[in-house]
């Protein structure tokens, strides 16, 4: 095996390794067909090209109705833990931004602590009413009533998991909190006179962040709920 | 809150390359020479097609000392697709020439 071909195989077995368990498959394809690729160069295009699939992060498909319980309870487990960690950061600044509200004596570093106190006020509300829907299902799904609705019924826990991914749409809610606060945070920081552009561009690159992070759940989200929903098709 | 296939000339040429056997599973490395396509270019269209239920995959037997291949053909749904999209885009030019409307 030459050196080129010995690196287009290498590269094609991490694509393996590292790629999402949804593409898991695609990536075997992939690494298989480097074995009849006559050119080495060829072989070692291919295997870079394969790379592409690594930016393609999903979940392992749902092959039959059967699965949607465990990924019922994988994602209700997943959103209870996000629920808290996401009601830290507001937490933690609300305050902070209150303070500086009082502190500060130009007006644009009032006005970013007071959209900054209105960011923390609506993330803390949204993710505690979440919070509070999420223990409810929680204190549901102890019952045994419900896990044999869950387990016997797949067709109405099907319905139920839709339900919940379609919730997803409604995390704008909190996003545009967290809008708020860099929005404030930029503003009380602009209004200081040794202007800190670090921390501002900082900000700025995490908003985008943020934005693509919401693009990408959407995404998958959306993915899973066409999944179901050919599944149910299937069904009837 | 359906997502839709996206209608790239890229799509339309994979389409093609199915259309020209439609019974015929095909490897991923011939669809690739066949269309000029970048292996990050194919597969990403193989998947969205596979997503939509327009394309079946299947692991090829093994033969001795040599590894199975990954295999596609399109479904009933996708075949429509295909011949749909196909048409459209022979039927549509791809673009105008430059020089059009420019007097010479």
């Amino acid at each position: 095996m030459t050196l080129v071909r010995g690196l287009a195989v290498r590269i094609s077995c991490r694509v393996v390794r590292w790629a999402s368990p949804g593409c898991k498959e695609w990536a075997e394809g992939l690494e298989r067909e480097v074995a009849f690729i006559e050119s080495d160069w060829a072989a070692l295009g291919w295997a870079i090209g394969s790379t592409r699939v690594l930016l393609d992060r999903r979940a392992a498909p749902l092959r039959s109705l059967d699965e949607v319980p465990a990924a019922t309870y994988k994602l209700l487990d997943g959103a209870l833990v996000r629920s808290g960690f996401f009601l830290l950061m507001p937490i933690m600044d609300g305050p902070l931004f209150l303070h500086w509200f009082f502190v500060t004596r130009s007006t644009l570093g009032r006005a970013g602590s007071a959209i900054g106190v209105l960011g923390s006020v609506i993330a803390v509300t949204y993710m505690l009413l979440e919070r509070h829907r999420l223990l409810l299902i929680e204190r549901r799904r102890l019952k045994e009533t419900w896990q044999d609705y869950i387990y016997n019924d797949v067709v109405a826990c099907a319905h139920f998991y839709k339900e919940q991914l379609k919730r997803c749409d409604k995390l704008w809610i909190y996003f545009s909190s967290y809008l708020c606060w860099m929005l404030g945070k930029s503003l009380y920081y602009t209004s200081h006179d040794d202007k800190d552009m670090f921390t501002l561009v900082l900000f700025s690159l995490f908003i985008l962040f943020i934005l693509l992070v919401m693009s990408l759940v959407k995404q998958q989200k959306l993915r899973r709920i066409e999944e179901i929903d050919a599944l149910l098709a299937e069904r009837e | 809150m359906s997502m839709k296939m996206r209608r790239s000339p890229q799509t339309a040429q994979v389409l093609a390359e199915f259309l020209s056997d439609e019974q015929q599973w095909r490897y991923g490395y011939d669809i690739s020479r066949n269309t000029g396509l970048k292996s990050g270019t194919l597969y990403p269209i193989l998947m969205r097609l596979a997503e939509h239920r327009m394309l079946k995959t299947s692991w090829e037997t093994a033969e001795t000392g040599r590894p199975p291949r990954h295999m596609y053909k399109l479904t009933k749904d996708g075949l429509r697709y295909a011949r749909e999209l196909v048409s459209e885009s022979t039927a549509q030019p791809v673009g105008d020439p430059a020089y059009e409307g420019v007097g010479l």
